[in-house]
């Protein structure tokens, strides 16, 4: 499979069916990015994202396991 | 959640075993090179069977189950709530001595240094997610958007039994004329999210599938601005891909 785009160029968007919207599309592009780079260098910081945001550990909990602060995106 | 995950509490695997606390997303702690390790990984789809009680802990309330090698011996305690199945503890076996592994697995029960710690949950549940959860999720999302590409009509619903719970609708789109198609990845998310976190899952999950497909990573997809067909989608992903040299049947070709 060849990627052609990663953007939709404006001459095809009255024909795809997905309205994009670009404020989201940045938004997600710029934590997706920083998500990329940390799972790429098998960064901690990734597993205190989520330790963190989603299981609820503090910063001294994230210490205790060998973890770094939790990131801001 | 139905497999059952053997791990190694942080007391036991730094005190008992010697070995530092892995990344979770890295490592799991059941990969630790270590003979009762190996032992739970083993035991673990069917503990309890063929494992005997530690009777001074099921006294005590704690079903554990011994676990040995050579003059180690160790006890599992598997908890039915998240199906992990976890080693407690890892000591020699000296009988008649104060210090013998079983004397101590009930000392430090009496302390309460036994049983996991709220901690060892989540690095738990952080294996499961990273290991297990994410990679499945993203191999379903590889075969659904195939199956998409093959099957211009179909829409295929992808179920995650994850601790992070979601459901994908995948869906592959013509553009007409242009030898074009969109393939629509849409999340349905279960349970209120972070906001970071409702971001950096699809982004792991679709980095996954991308690598395998040849498909932009996540980075490089757009944000669909609700999409018709799915309104219930929480978030609904777009990339753009030419159909006509493609790897796999697309569209029927």
């Amino acid at each position: 499979m060849t990627t052609v785009q990663r953007v939709l160029p404006e001459v095809l968007e009255p024909r795809a069916r997905v309205e994009r919207d670009p404020d989201a599309t940045a938004e997600f592009q710029r934590v997706a990015s920083q998500v990329s780079a940390m799972a790429d260098a098998k960064d901690p910081a990734l597993t205190s994202l989520f330790a963190s945001r989603h299981f609820g550990l503090s910063d001294a909990d994230l210490e205790e396991m060998g973890l770094p602060p939790a990131p801001e995106l | 959640m139905t497999d059952r995950w053997p791990c190694v509490t942080a007391r036991c695997l730094l005190e008992d075993i010697g070995e530092p606390l892995p990344d979770p997303s890295s490592q799991r702690r059941a990969d630790v090179d270590h003979p009762l390790v190996r032992e739970l990984c083993r035991l673990a789809p069917t503990t309890p069977q063929g494992q005997k009680p530690i009777l001074s802990l099921q006294s005590e309330g704690l079903f554990a189950f011994r676990v040995q090698y050579s003059q180690l011996r160790g006890c599992t305690w598997h908890d039915g709530n998240t199906e992990v199945v976890w080693l407690l503890a890892s000591l020699l076996r000296k009988d008649g001595d104060p210090d013998d592994a079983y004397e101590e697995f009930s000392k430090l029960h009496a302390a309460g240094k036994l049983v996991p710690t709220q901690r060892d949950e989540v690095a738990a549940a952080l294996e499961r997610l990273f290991h297990d959860e994410v990679p499945r999720l993203a191999e379903k999302v590889v075969d659904a958007v195939e199956t998409a590409l093959a099957n211009p009509d179909s829409k295929v619903d992808v179920a995650a039994d994850a601790l992070v719970p979601v459901t994908v609708r995948v869906e592959a789109i013509e553009v007409e004329d242009e030898g074009l198609a969109e393939i629509v990845v849409a999340f349905f998310r279960t349970n209120t999210l972070d906001h970071t976190v409702a971001l950096a899952l699809p982004t792991l999950v679709l980095d996954h599938a991308a690598a395998k497909l040849g498909l932009p990573r996540a980075r490089d997809w757009e944000v669909g601005k609700g999409f018709a067909e799915f309104p219930q989608a929480a978030a609904t992903y777009v990339t753009i891909v030419e159909f006509g040299d493609a790897t796999f049947p697309v569209f029927g070709q």
